[in-house]
């Protein structure tokens, strides 16, 4: 039987814990954020609407065999929204399902070998490779393959499940690079060298709102050891990764941070710890691209005459003679159940190697001999839900679900998407002149909708007219997808939503008209479509007001007025959350090396005093450069107030003479157990504490410098995220209800992020105002 | 079956006054006044979007959608009509399942006398 990869023999053990774990939740003796932590590691995402989940599957290589392509089906009927959903990560989630339904549908999904495990979360996620692998004529060789290998490989070692930052890793079939490996952490291009099959390799890339291009890691590795590097990288980025900023901990920041030689000797002292162990490298099984036509199998006659307009459109020769690549263009990358039975039970027909998941939400069938495409056209013409009737360039567009269903949405890309589509297939444009268009948009920053790598491409943004907010989006186009000489989109303007399916119109009007002048659509740009784009946004650039158009100011797809009220970022609480846990894993790991008898028990004695005195510096606003900074502070804010006993103070004390360097760390020895006397002191502490930062036991201070003046003001330019948050509750715990607060936040993160938080405690945003300088100013009324 | 409760609440005179446990809002739980007793349920609609369904002694009288989980109508009309509902929705703001701002101000100035219990049986 085909699977796409294996699964790891612990992760019955896995999904008991996590059902275990969702009783807590409920029962509410887990609290969210911690929960967050763990559901989305197991491909689990809470929705917009608070309670109501997605599930997220893996699908190596893309590929699903048509057997477990019907049980996602099935699930989805039963358990979700009646859809399943291709992503363009080249997965299938399930959406709308409930709590009590997330185990159940877990395990039923391993009944046919799919696993949710890594679909979210620090984790190794889906492993990506070029959609037509394998039966692409201008394949160097099939990748799919190598992306089965390492994905089995890499969903057995504890350690993928826990990394600094989500790690994604992509193979291309050649040098065109449509698996976009530069945008990816790390990416395999496959070439050969002397008859030998290999890999160009590029890491460090990433899109997001901080996008960065991936930077050239080896020019030439020979195709088995695709393993070790990524091992070595894993290694690497596990041990020297940012695990305390959420925000700029991918592996494109430490890039950024260690820069190239430095990365790369890092990289290179665990690559040759482990390159010449041949019992490392991939063993490859070939993937077989050859029909397997059940004899019950009678050729059909196209239903109606528009079978060859399809055919050009949809259908591909593979390298392999006689036989067929065909796209299928869903509907916002949703399959309906009933369209995703019919589709199984046809498509298996044709064998087991024959559906893979593409990057544009759309599915792709492989394998397919010649004479059955009629079999094909009969069955997917004749879905309830898909754009078959369509240009492929309708189908092609991509969006991100957008604020329908994610938290962090601020426009409805799904909404926009359809308000193009209805304009550009009522006009007269010829759209297969544009097949292989990518017209890509995103919701917010965050690129889920890949506008980074866009012809043209919008991600969405909060406009205000006479303080009214409206959807918009940022315009971007141009980028360039090619090993080694990948480019990004370029951000060139902004636009209304509701002005863009006519802006799309136009351009590509503008764009045929003249296309033929041009070599590329690239060469177009930078001679005319750039300055035709802003033309556009010119004409484009009128807004209603409010009282004369309400209908403006709702999004596409919405009900209601674009509002950030129930945006659930919750990011900066979430973050404080995760540096606190980076302080209690190191002591966890620590007063394990003791019990079993460290032999280096001076370093974990050290670990332990050093993260127990830094853990809980954050919830006081505090962080820390130096060591000894922490026992200081930690003196002062904890053991000054009485919040830990001042039995410890000697202990703290000590600790700092040895982060000094005054007191080698053998003096740690003899006082073992007040260090861990102080560690669970400080544990107890935290568990005592509630979503106010405040403790059980009430600190000490010196007369609370309360403050009765009407507007308080506080600058936090330079704090960074989420240390700004943490400032800004801090403050808010100290004032009346009622009172206001005035804080100067920096663009980019802090506002993004604060404001929301500061909401979703519960506190009133009055005025968000951009200074002339460009920091912002927040106003705020305590609850 | 299982009748351990996971959450219990009185309310008198439209404040709370004695709270046990811990609240889950997406597990059923029951609203009982003199007048009306209220089950409600977070559960799929026909077109499997997630909704409070609501059945008043047994009957069904309504399912409420996101993002704010009540009649679109305002909390005036809507309690005019259903007099007895008044304990419904003051429980969805109390336990914040609504975030409406109309409801939330209506109760304000609406609760005094209000007098119901909410219990929610263990879920999971
Ligand atoms: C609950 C919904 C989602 C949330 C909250 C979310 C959040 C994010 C965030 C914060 C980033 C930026 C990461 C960074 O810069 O480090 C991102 C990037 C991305 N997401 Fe999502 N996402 C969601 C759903 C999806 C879905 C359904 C897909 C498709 C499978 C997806 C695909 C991507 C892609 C392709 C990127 C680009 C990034 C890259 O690799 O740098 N996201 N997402
Ligand atoms: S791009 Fe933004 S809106 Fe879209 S899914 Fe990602 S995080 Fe959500």
């Amino acid at each position: 039987m085909l699977r796409f990869y294996e699964i790891a023999d612990t992760i019955d053990q896995e999904v008991n814990q996590f059902e275990e774990d969702i009783k807590d939740f409920v029962a509410g003796t887990i609290n969210p954020i911690k929960f967050k932590a763990i559901r989305v590691a197991h491909g689990v995402y809470e929705q917009r609407q608070e309670h109501t989940y997605m599930i997220r599957i893996r699908c190596a290589a893309g590929g699903i065999t048509p057997d477990q392509l019907r049980k996602c089906s099935e699930l989805g009927e039963q358990y979700g929204s009646g859809e399943v959903h291709f992503t363009t990560r080249r997965e299938v989630q399930l959406h709308n399902v409930l709590i009590q339904d997330i185990a159940t549908v877990i395990r039923e999904l391993l009944t046919v070998d799919l696993s949710t495990r890594g679909g979210g979360g620090n984790t190794i996620r889906n492993i990506l490779t070029s959609p037509n692998s394998g039966v692409d004529k201008e394949d160097i060789f099939d990748v799919d393959p190598y992306a089965i290998e390492l994905t089995s490989r890499m969903v057995k070692e504890p350690d993928s499940w826990n990394l600094p930052r989500k790690f994604k890793i992509a193979f291309s079939n050649n040098s065109k690079d449509t698996a976009y490996t530069q945008a990816t952490c790390l990416g395999f291009v496959a070439t050969k060298k002397d008859g030998q099959n290999g890999f160009e390799v590029y890491c460090a890339g990433g899109m997001g709102a901080k996008p960065m291009v991936g930077h050239l890691l080896m020019d030439f590795v020979p195709a088995e050891k695709a393993y070790q590097v990524t091992k070595a990288l894993k290694v690497m980025f596990d041990k020297h990764g940012n695990r305390r900023s959420k925000f700029s901990n991918r592996l494109k920041f430490l890039w950024k941070k260690l820069q190239r030689e430095e990365f790369v000797s890092l990289f290179l002292e665990e690559y040759n710890k482990i390159s010449s162990d041949k019992s490392l490298d991939l063993k490859i099984v070939d993937l077989d691209n050859t029909p397997k036509i059940d004899a019950s199998v009678k050729v059909e006659t196209p239903k109606d005459d528009k079978f060859d307009i399809w055919k050009d459109r949809y259908c591909l020769a593979q390298k392999q003679d006689g036989l067929y690549c065909i796209k299928i263009p869903l509907q916002l990358g949703d399959l309906v159940t009933n369209d995703g039975l019919s589709l199984t039970k046809l498509v298996e027909l044709f064998g087991e190697n024959t559906i893979r998941c593409d990057r544009a939400q759309n599915i792709r069938l492989r394998n397919i001999p010649e004479a059955y495409l009629g079999n094909i056209y009969n069955c997917v013409s004749s879905f309830e839900r898909s754009l078959v009737e369509h240009a492929s360039f309708i189908g092609n567009m991509i969006n991100c679900t957008g604020a329908q269903t994610c938290k962090l949405g601020i426009c409805l890309p799904r909404g926009l998407s359809v308000a193009i589509r209805d304009k550009l297939v009522s006009s007269n444009l010829d759209l297969d002149r544009l097949a292989d268009f990518r017209l890509n948009m995103s919701g917010c920053p965050n690129t889920c909708g890949l506008h980074h790598i866009a012809d043209l491409g919008f991600f969405g943004k909060v406009a205000r007219k006479e303080g009214q907010m409206y959807p918009a989006y940022y315009v971007l186009a141009g980028a360039r997808v090619a090993a080694g000489e990948t480019k990004y989109a370029e951000k060139l303007n902004e636009i209304a939503s509701h002005h863009i399916p006519n802006f799309v119109h136009d351009f590509l009007q503008a764009y045929l008209i003249n296309a033929d002048e041009y070599e590329n659509y690239q060469e177009y740009l930078e001679d005319e479509g750039k300055d035709v784009i802003k033309s556009l946004c010119e004409k484009y650039s009128n807004v209603p007001l409010f009282r004369d158009d309400e209908s403006f100011y709702i999004d596409f797809g919405a009900t209601r007025k674009l509002s950030l009220d129930e945006m659930g970022a919750a990011e900066c609480s979430a973050g404080m959350f995760d540096m606190i846990d980076v302080d209690r894993k190191v002591i966890r790991r620590a007063l394990k090396e003791i019990d079993a008898g460290a032999e280096t028990a001076e370093e974990s004695l050290y670990s332990i005093a050093f993260s127990s005195t830094r853990m809980l510096l954050v919830t006081r606003g505090l962080d820390v450069k130096r060591d000894e900074q922490a026992f200081q502070s930690f003196d002062k804010h904890f053991v000054e107030t009485d919040l830990i006993s001042k039995e410890f103070r000697s202990v703290v004390q000590l600790g700092e003479l040895v982060a000094k360097g005054d007191l080698d760390k053998s003096v740690l020895i003899g006082k073992k157990s007040e260090i861990i006397g102080l560690s669970s002191a400080v544990n107890e502490l935290y568990t005592s504490m509630d979503d106010s930062l405040r403790f059980k036991k009430e600190a000490v201070v010196p007369e609370a410098k309360k403050t009765d003046a009407n507007l308080i003001e506080k600058d936090f330019r330079g704090v960074a995220c989420p240390m700004n948050f943490v400032k800004t509750k801090l403050v808010l715990e100290m004032i009346e209800s009622g009172q206001n607060l005035q804080i100067l936040l920096d663009d980019g993160e802090p506002i993004e992020n604060v404001p929301n938080s500061i909401k979703l405690e519960g506190h009133k945003i009055l005025e968000q105002t951009k200074k002339p300088d460009g920091h912002w100013q927040v106003l705020i009324q305590k609850k | 079956m299982e009748t351990i409760n996971q959450y219990q609440a009185d309310i008198k005179n439209g404040k709370l006054v004695n709270e046990k446990g811990s609240f889950f809002r997406a597990a059923p739980f029951e609203v009982r006044s003199e007048e009306a007793v209220y089950t409600i349920e977070y559960i799929k609609d026909h077109e499997k979007e997630v909704v409070y369904s609501v059945k008043e002694d047994g009957q069904r009288i309504g399912e409420y959608e996101h993002p704010f989980f009540v009649p679109n109508e305002g909390p005036e009309k809507v309690i005019a009509q259903f007099s007895k509902s008044s304990s419904l929705f003051h429980a969805f703001v109390v336990l914040n399942i609504t975030k409406h701002k109309d409801y939330r101000r209506y109760f304000e100035s609406n609760s005094d006398g209000l007098k119901y219990t909410i219990t929610q049986k263990k879920f999971l």
